[in-house]
């Protein structure tokens, strides 16, 4: 294999990104937002708690909980992917949401994506198969929101990265 | 000599023929008149074996030394006395007009021979310049004999070179010649083809040649910018060894500086190992479904058709870059 071959393989940069980068990034941002939201309504309770007496009783019930945490969610999602198209587990991962065509999702997008993201669960799951199957990997909600996801993470600087240490770490150990 | 073409006997013929002035004539002519008539030489008659003319001139010579002798020893014994000198000045005296004649004789052949002799020369040779064939004589020449006899190395050291040459003016020797023309009749690729030009290479001083150029002027007149259009540095950068001049070159160094961290080791390490899985899905699918990879769309248009973009911050304002 030539070097230009290497180089080819190495940098997927704005590739269509895989399944199981795409889960990492959606369980990564799963955990970041349930546990944000959790501490969140900690701090507002323990706040709220602290400035008023014990005669304040708040029950929202599940539905309430559940309404609450999809405007967060919503939020935690719809946001990232208008500003910069990654949340924190995708920037994690190194992939990000762009249009079909590779601009920037946007902020209409982004909501839509946003909403339509269940639409993978209520499905059954049948909505994320076109991450596996599809020629373009987009699930369901990137269909309806014009959306794809691609690699935003050059390979091939991590590449450089590893072999300036490798080096590095050679000359340390020989001086 | 009789008048039938005999030969003389002897001396005494020759006497008798000298005898009188019209037999000395006749002697003299019969010989070429019998040579015209039979193409011989005349024979020797005398018995010394010389020629008839020979012989009596020499008769004759001999005869005027001993009476010139004779008369000078007669001279001297009668001049010595004083009636031989009071004779010998009678004599002067009476032989004086004969000697005045005689003294303006002389001086008028003086002034009249010379020409005379010119106009004879002048006359006469043409005649003998036309009966003389200057084409036989030269024939007969063995030029070869006498170039033989010449030391020409000798003849060539006697000649100065140089003073004949700096009498040359070779310029306008060479301003007559049509150099066009010359050049025209000359084969030039059977001349280039007998000169040995890795010979005269090697005899070129490569380090002084460019010791005599200026660099600095050369490069002046060197439009740069057209010479950088020209290069395809895309097509460059696709042929360098990046990862050889990471790993080789301080480049690496600073890159590690700039992104030490177990944290971003880490990421590396993750990110990696999820492109690692998400290709290994992807051939297995397109195995399954039969698809050739190459016919798949790699990513979006104005993303796949950009070229990769190097390590380091995203340029773009949203922030693609990796990372770290």
């Amino acid at each position: 294999m030539t070097t230009v071959e290497a180089d080819a393989s190495l940098s997927q940069q704005g590739h269509y990104a895989g399944a199981v980068t795409r889960l990492a990034a959606f369980v990564v941002d799963q955990a970041v937002s349930a546990t944000s939201f959790a501490a969140g309504t900690a701090v507002v309770a323990w706040v709220l708690a602290l400035v008023s007496s014990d005669r304040v009783d708040i029950h929202l019930g599940a539905a309430g909980v559940g309404l609450l945490y999809a405007v967060w969610a919503f939020a935690y999602l719809a946001y990232p992917w208008a500003v910069s198209g990654k949340t924190p587990g995708m920037a994690l991962m190194g992939i990000r949401v762009v249009r079909a065509d590779g601009d920037d999702a946007g902020g209409r997008r982004a909501a839509v994506r946003a909403i339509t993201l269940p639409l993978g669960f209520l499905t059954l799951g049948l909505g994320f198969a076109p991450i596996v199957l599809g020629r373009r990997r987009r699930a369901l909600h990137d269909v309806l929101a014009g959306t794809v996801v691609v690699y935003a993470w050059d390979a091939r600087a991590a590449r450089w990265r590893f072999l300036a240490r490798r080096n590095e770490g050679g000359a340390t150990g020989a001086g | 000599m009789d008048a039938e073409g005999r030969q003389p006997d002897g001396p005494g013929d020759l006497s008798d023929d000298r005898s009188g002035e019209a037999g000395g004539d006749r002697s003299r002519a019969e010989p070429v008149a019998r040579n015209e008539a039979t193409g011989r030489s005349p024979t020797p008659t005398g018995g010394e074996g010389g020629e008839p003319d020979r012989w009596g001139v020499d008769v004759a010579l001999g005869a005027a030394s001993v009476a010139a002798r004779t008369a000078s020893e007669v001279a001297g014994a009668v001049g010595g006395s004083r009636a031989g000198r009071a004779a010998g000045a009678a004599a002067r005296w009476v032989t004086r007009p004969l000697a005045r004649e005689g003294e303006q004789v002389r001086e008028r052949i003086g002034e009249e021979a010379g020409p005379a002799a010119r106009d004879v020369l002048r006359q006469v040779t043409p005649g003998v310049v036309e009966a003389v064939g200057i084409d036989d004589v030269l024939a007969a020449i063995d030029v070869d004999a006498i170039l033989d006899r010449v030391d020409v190395n000798r003849l060539v050291s006697r000649i100065d070179v140089n003073a004949i040459v700096g009498q040359v003016d070779v310029n306008a020797i060479v301003g007559q010649v049509d150099v066009n023309a010359l050049v025209q009749r000359v084969d030039v690729d059977a001349v280039v083809r007998k000169v040995d030009v890795n010979a005269i290479v090697g005899q070129v001083d490569l380090d002084a040649l460019l010791a005599k150029i200026d660099l600095d002027a050369l490069l002046d007149r060197l439009d740069l910018d057209a010479v950088l259009a020209r290069i395809d540095l895309d097509a460059l950068m696709a042929r360098v060894d990046v990862d050889a001049l990471v790993s080789r070159t301080e480049i690496g160094a600073l890159v590690a500086r700039s992104t030490t961290g177990v944290a971003s080791e880490a990421l590396d390490a993750v990110r990696r190992q999820g492109v690692s899985l998400d290709n290994v899905i992807t051939r297995v699918v397109n195995r399954a479904l039969r698809r050739d990879p190459a016919a798949l769309p790699a990513g979006p248009p104005r993303l796949v058709a950009r070229p990769a973009l190097p390590a380091g911050p995203d340029p773009s304002p949203t922030g693609g870059g990796p990372a770290t």
